[in-house]
């Protein structure tokens, strides 16, 4: 119990005399994982309602995004290495490829999910196909879309401590160097935070979801 | 009479198909009109109604709507003008009722006060409780939420409302009601309404006017009556008689049937029936009261005609 105590105020007190390094840190996992969300969502979003909308495309890209899904985010990383080198933009690249499928493959599911004669209906009313999008696609396929989305960023959040591997900075940095000095409260200095990132996170797009649902309930 | 929908030499073959779904048809609605079109699955129906509002695209031939042929404007601006009620209803389910019956209007910008007056008569219409105004498709029965597509499509006040099967997935109670009121209702506005379905007795009951097709052609294109009395060849007239006698009974109506009054005909103490009612209700007071005929009379109580048991037996008609 004493050590435990110990070990907590010790992660305390180096975060108090390294606040910089600490912040620097906080700054780089927060923006990493933002751009690799941002840029998997501009990327995936399209090309998710394209594979809905257009049958022919479904299976390769489906499939390929699919194979990539199992692929552990690690092994993205080591692969990343040897072509890109190190730093922050090896570690996005990664980072981006780990945030695809959830957001692709829930998209597709969520544009797939709507029921025919609703869209058959909205044309028949006379909204023309960008009206259709706007007002009846994009938020019936919202609440699937946006749980890709959470899924997504849950993980890149904590992949983003992965990255520090390759050099990518983050709160990664904290627990390479806390495990290769055997100090585990430097490893709770970088621990912590991405734990409570991933759970605010989730709680924050499961908001979000709760909102956009609501005329399910 | 003016035609609000005209066929010219249509067909429609989809891709890859062997033979067209609707073949070298043409006919004429007039305005005003309740037009059912009856036949068996895969006849071609839907195909022929979704033709008018451009859902199919022909693969030949011309409709004009109104005099004018429906390619000559763009397609969402000839859709609002033409209501479409489908089987699956297909509300918006996450939009309120009011939100749905709104969409025409907001669409073609109307002003919120007009959109909300529009919405209060509508709802009124189809009679659908006013509280029901902020609540979610799901929150209503099959048969509301049909009521609720009925008065989206009639929102932007098309002169034509195209149906297909639209009370087919509701429960034979409901859909009676739903009959009814919806006949009243376009008996009322005069719309111009072309109704698929294929259960024979609601294409009679609502129909002015009925067209029988097989095998993507029409085989028989008149009133109801006509059709059941005169069925122009050997499909027809197994389809209409596919049905029995006391539904064809509860089909026509006793003005339309009586038998005018002699000067032997006793009318002291003999039953009576409204015109308006169905020879199922003349054979039924013939036999509460066993009588050898009844006594047909108009609202006022004016004496119109007599039924007796002859006029009951539709093969004599045939
Ligand atoms: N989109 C389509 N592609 C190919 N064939 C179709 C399509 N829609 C309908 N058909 C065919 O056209 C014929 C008529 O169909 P339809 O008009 O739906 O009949 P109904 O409404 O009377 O049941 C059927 O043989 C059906 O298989
Ligand atoms: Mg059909």
């Amino acid at each position: 119990m004493e050590l435990r105590v110990n070990v907590f105020r010790e992660a305390y007190e180096y975060v108090i005399t390294n606040s910089d390094r600490f912040l620097e840190a906080a700054k780089v996992h927060l923006s990493i994982s933002v751009y690799a969300l941002l840029i998997a969502i501009v990327i995936c979003v399209p090309l998710g309602i394209l594979c809905a909308k257009k049958q022919w495309l479904t299976d390769p890209i489906m499939g390929l995004f699919n194979s990539l899904r199992v692929i552990p985010s690690l092994a993205v990383l080591v692969i990343i290495l040897p072509i890109m080198g190190t730093g922050f933009a090896p570690a996005l690249v990664a980072l981006t490829i780990l945030a695809c499928p959830p957001i692709l493959i829930n998209t597709y599911m969520g544009f797939r999910g709507i029921e025919p004669a609703i869209i058959e209906a909205a044309s028949g009313l006379g909204m023309g196909e960008r009206m259709i999008m706007r007002k009846i696609e994009l938020p019936l396929a919202a609440p699937l879309l946006l749980s890709g989305i959470k899924t997504s960023a849950v993980e890149v959040i904590a992949s983003a401590t992965l990255a520090a591997f390759i050099g990518g900075g983050g709160f990664g940095t904290f627990i390479i160097n806390g495990l290769g000095m055997y100090k585990f409260s430097l490893l709770l200095v970088g621990a912590l935070p991405v734990a409570l990132l991933a759970i605010l996170s989730e709680i924050g797009f499961s908001g979000i979801e709760r909102l956009v649902t609501k005329y399910q309930r | 009479m003016k035609e609000a929908i005209v066929f010219e030499q249509v067909s429609k073959t989809f891709p890859k198909a062997p033979k067209p779904s609707v073949n070298e048809t043409s006919l004429s609605i007039p305005q005003g009109s309740f037009v059912t079109i009856l036949g068996a699955s895969g006849s071609g129906k839907t195909t022929l109604l979704k033709m008018v509002n451009r859902i199919i695209e022909p693969t030949a031939g011309t409709i004009s709507v109104f005099g004018k042929d429906i390619r000559s404007l763009p397609v969402t601006e000839l859709r609002r003008s033409i209501g479409y009620v489908i089987q699956q209803v297909g509300l918006f389910p996450h939009l309120t009722i009011e939100q749905n019956i709104a969409t025409v209007p907001d669409i073609l910008g109307w002003e919120r006060q007009k959109t909300a007056e529009r919405i209060d008569y509508l709802m009124k219409l189809v009679h659908l409780p006013e509280n029901y105004k902020k609540l979610y498709p799901r929150q209503l029965s099959g048969g509301q939420q049909q009521r609720v597509g009925i008065a989206r499509a009639m929102a932007g006040d098309p002169a034509i409302l195209l149906m297909d099967e639209p009370f087919g997935a509701i429960d034979a109670i409901t859909r009676k009601k739903l009959q009814d009121d919806f006949k009243q209702i376009q008996q009322e506005l005069g719309k111009t309404v072309l109704f698929v379905t294929h259960d024979v007795e609601e294409a009679m009951k609502l129909g002015d006017q009925m067209i029988v097709m097989n095998e993507g052609s029409i085989q028989q294109y008149d009133t109801p009556l006509a059709i059941m009395s005169n069925p122009s060849n050997s499909f027809v007239s197994s389809l209409i008689q596919a049905d029995d006698l006391f539904q064809q009974l509860h089909l026509i109506r006793a003005e339309d049937r009586m038998i005018a009054l002699t000067n032997e005909t006793v009318t002291d103490g003999v039953p009576t029936i409204q015109g308006s009612e169905s020879l199922k209700t003349a054979l039924q007071s013939l036999l509460q009261h066993n009588a050898p005929y009844v006594v047909v009379e108009n609202d006022k109580g004016e004496r119109l005609g007599q039924i007796t048991l002859e006029q009951l037996n539709l093969q004599n008609g045939r």
